[in-house]
């Protein structure tokens, strides 16, 4: 069971990174976006390949450190207790969404 | 009968199913998501505009007439102009030549009854020597070159100058900076656009931004491209010639909403605004070969160029309204996302007839 859930993951990683890919080569994406950096801080996903991730890393970077103001802070607030929450389901109960 | 009881009974997304839902949900809405809002933030970008018009640029310019300022007028300059090439260009040339000598400097200062004469007008245009249309390239710093014998092939790969402020001088203040796209242009050769001369060059650039009194400056790296070497000239009005090519390679430093914003909180008085550029990493087919002669690269040290400035504006209050607003509702989903995932609230698997 866990190499299938193993196997789907990684095919939603490839789905949504070749989707904003395509995204991006077809001139959806400001091109700026695609690059590894966010107010010059050094980046994760700095391959092309993870290009639709860059952007959400670039996305969460400038939520942290204050560009996108309150609503930022509200954005990595709500990611945070999204994983903080999926954690301690799989601790306490073995699976993440109770 | 008792099958079709059973099936009916049976929670249509149950346990592990659900988890798996949820987490790919995330993984690809996620990414998605916020492509969408950042580029919904960026929607409101201007084209790409020269940041001279015909009228800001004068022939008798105070500066341009006055050889004692003309160093003032410079919107370009070298701080690295790349590899040191004296020895080579000795070597093959003679050792005695000393045309070559690194980071000494070439900068026309022809000047007829006290004004520069490397700028002419024709028609109600104004061009630069050798220019071929009515971009307003700016002269640029370039090797010392007397007895000019020509390029030796090769002269680094790892380039950097100064844009100073006489050129930040055009910004319109009242707007928001969100791009600035430097083209350098060699018009000394013309040539058929599809001519084998033109080959793709790939590099990494960046840029920093600095204030007058360097207490302020911006670093924006990561940029990298692929451009085949050749600008497009349409009509060449000085030569009634038209539909050809010449050396170039364009710098499109295109900010990202999140820096346009930072940008402009930053330096709000573009007037004293400077920067700093480094083009590196620079592939180029023909130094390859260390080939004697003209160069795919328009910058190699030996030549003068001219240089192109575009820029394009935002406005940053919109862009703000559709980031934040868009944040806020990616940030409220995924609150709602991070409660219902709690044993107390479980809206979806409810909706779904999932397990009670």
């Amino acid at each position: 069971m866990n190499s299938i859930l193993i196997l789907i993951l990684i095919g939603s990683v490839l789905g949504s990174t070749s989707l904003v890919n395509a995204a991006a080569k077809n001139g959806f994406l400001n091109s700026g976006l695609t690059r590894s950096v966010a107010g010059g801080t050094t980046a994760i996903a700095s391959s092309n390949f993870m290009v639709g991730y860059t952007n959400l890393e670039s996305f969460i970077t400038a939520a942290a450190n204050g560009s996108l103001g309150l609503a930022g802070f509200f954005f990595i607030g709500g990611l945070a207790a999204l994983l903080i929450t999926w954690a301690g389901n799989l601790i306490e109960f073995g699976v993440a969404v109770k | 009968m008792l099958e079709a009881v059973r099936v009916e009974n049976k929670p249509k997304l149950t346990g592990i199913s659900f988890n798996i839902f949820a987490l790919v949900g995330l993984l690809v809405i996620l990414p998605i998501g916020t492509a969408f809002v950042t580029n919904l933030g960026n929607s409101n970008n201007s084209q790409y505009q020269p940041i001279m018009k015909p009228n800001d640029f004068k022939l008798n310019d105070p500066y341009l007439c006055d050889p004692n300022n003309f160093n003032d007028f410079r919107w370009i300059e070298w701080l690295d102009i790349g590899d040191n090439m004296t020895s080579s260009y000795q070597s093959y040339y003679g050792q005695n030549n000393a045309n070559y000598n690194f980071m000494s400097e070439d900068i026309v200062q022809t000047h007829t009854n006290g004004c520069n004469n490397f700028y002419f007008q024709y028609g109600s245009d104004i061009f630069w020597g050798n220019s071929r249309d009515n971009h307003y390239p700016l002269a640029s710093q370039a090797f010392q070159f007397n007895n000019y014998e020509g390029y030796i092939g090769y002269s680094g790969d790892d380039f950097t100058f100064r844009v100073d402020e006489n050129a930040f001088q055009h910004l319109d203040d009242d707007q928001d900076l969100s791009g600035i796209k430097l083209t350098f242009i060699d018009n000394d050769l013309g040539v058929a656009c599809d001519n084998e001369f033109f080959r793709n060059i790939s590099f990494d650039y960046e840029i920093t931004l600095i204030n007058e009194n360097m207490s302020q400056s911006m670093f924006f790296g990561g940029f990298s491209d692929t451009q085949k070497n050749s600008y497009h000239i349409q009509y060449d009005q000085y030569n009634q010639q038209n539909n050809y090519c010449v050396e170039s390679l364009s710098l499109d430093y295109d900010f990202t909403p999140f820096e346009s914003i930072d940008i402009n909180q930053k330096f709000n008085d573009y007037d004293n605004l400077s920067a700093i550029v480094r083009v590196f990493n620079i592939e180029d087919e023909y130094n390859l070969n260390y080939s004697v002669g003209v160069s795919d690269l328009v910058f190699t040290g030996d030549q003068d160029h001219q240089t192109m400035i575009q820029i394009r504006y935002v406005d940053t209050i919109r862009t703000n309204f559709f980031l934040s607003g868009g944040t806020f509702i990616l940030g409220g989903a995924l609150w709602l996302l991070a409660i219902s995932s709690t044993p107390y609230w479980n809206p979806v698997i409810n909706t779904l007839g999932g397990k009670k």
